[in-house]
């Protein structure tokens, strides 16, 4: 026995029994169904109608209206690439500029030791400052009232656990609730005969 | 040189396009008298205001034909001019609330010269008066169940079975998912369905 299809038409079944490529099966199915023989009768009337409609045009004149408004221009012209011109004053900077850098060089190369040497003095002070100031940070915090406190409750790994995935699912909500105030309502149309 | 207006109407859009580029008027003209009667027809079916409609068509062409230059071939046409021309309706009602308005002419024109003035120029089909009347009358009723539709459907349903554009076409211009077009496009013609029910009994 054929099993007949149970499900009517879709929109899909609709516009392809219009365009005349309805599969076999649903075919089948307009031939057994009253319900959807009843629904593409009614919706080919619609589609009907609707190309009745008449081509519908503007005042005459229109063109003109529009050409009083409308400037007509020459082709934009294409873009050429330009360098600047080269006069003496250009030159002299671009020269002074070259003969500073091979003048860097040059120093750089007699005075070698003294270039090191400034070097690991500066990223010597550069060192001690920042860990100087990372050990003040430090005792800073470990002065702290509450400090002791803390740590105790984040003694215990379980504790520590509990409290980390407490502080992500606090930074994923806020990331969540930051989305969707930043993301743009999909603004429906507002309908015209409201 | 001047182009002779009859030289262009065998050009496709882009051929023009790119002489208006070039600025030549009469090409200006022929995408002006190519597309007026769709744009109109368009923009009037979703603001129902004769008027407005007039204004919006005006809008339209002013900005497409003064953005000529930026225009890509690459694409369609026809779809940038619609799209212009939808977003300029969809924008027109997100502003205000309409009335409905007949075909016959303005309902606020109270002597023969301004009900003349303000009824709509319908392209004719060699129809003898009477058909004339009766296809006056179920379009005015096609139209009033179409102004009935939200306004995503009702610009949908006309791109799709009035102008004939694809699905896909009309997703793009209209910035919207395929399937949304799909879903609008069968809702506009199941509401339809209900709303047209008493002209097919007639008919």
């Amino acid at each position: 026995m054929t099993p007949w299809p149970t499900n009517h038409f879709t929109a899909d079944d609709l516009d392809s029994f219009h365009t005349e490529a309805l599969s076999s099966e649903m075919q089948l199915h307009l031939e057994t169904c009253d319900d959807c023989r009843h629904l593409v009768v009614l919706d080919r009337q619609v589609l009907a109608m609707m190309n009745r409609l008449p081509s519908l045009g503007p005042r005459d004149g229109f063109a003109d209206r529009v050409m009083a408004r409308v400037a007509i221009g020459s082709p934009a012209p294409v873009p050429v690439l330009s360098y600047p011109r080269l006069t003496r004053r250009r030159i002299a900077a671009l020269a002074s500029l070259a003969a500073g850098m091979v003048a860097s060089v040059a120093w750089s190369s007699v005075n070698r030791a003294l270039l090191e040497g400034w070097l690991d003095r500066t990223s010597a002070t550069l060192w001690n400052l920042g860990t100087s100031r990372w050990q003040q940070g430090l005792s800073l915090l470990a002065a702290q009232p509450w400090y002791d406190s803390v740590r105790e409750v984040s003694g215990e790994p379980v504790r520590l656990a509990a409290i980390a995935a407490a502080m992500i699912g606090l930074y994923a909500t806020g990331l969540f609730a930051l989305r969707r105030l930043v993301s743009p309502t999909s603004g429906s149309v507002s309908d015209a005969r409201a | 040189m001047a182009i002779r207006p009859d030289a262009l109407r065998e050009q496709t859009d882009q051929e023009i396009v790119a002489l208006a580029k070039e600025g030549s008027p009469e090409a200006y003209r022929e995408l002006i008298r190519r597309y007026e009667r769709p744009v109109f027809s368009l923009i009037f079916r979703m603001v129902r205001n004769r008027e407005q409609a007039e204004d919006l068509s005006q809008e339209t062409f002013i900005k497409v034909l003064n953005a000529i230059q930026s225009y890509r071939p690459e694409y369609k046409f026809s779809s940038w001019v619609f799209k212009i021309a939808n977003n300029a309706a969809i924008d027109f009602l997100r502003k205000r609330e309409l009335d409905t308005r007949s075909l016959d002419g303005s309902p606020h024109a109270d002597t023969p010269e301004l009900i003349e003035a303000t009824a709509l120029q319908i392209g004719g089909r060699g129809e003898s008066q009477l058909d004339e009347v009766a296809n006056r009358e179920l379009g005015g009723m096609i139209e009033g169940a179409i102004g009935q539709l939200r306004p995503e459907y009702r610009s949908c349903i006309l791109l799709r079975h009035v102008d004939g554009r694809s699905y896909e076409e009309i997703a793009e211009m209209l910035n919207l998912p395929l399937g949304t077009v799909k879903t609008y496009i069968h809702r506009a013609r199941n509401e339809l369905r209900i709303l047209l029910k008493d002209v097919r009994d007639d008919a």
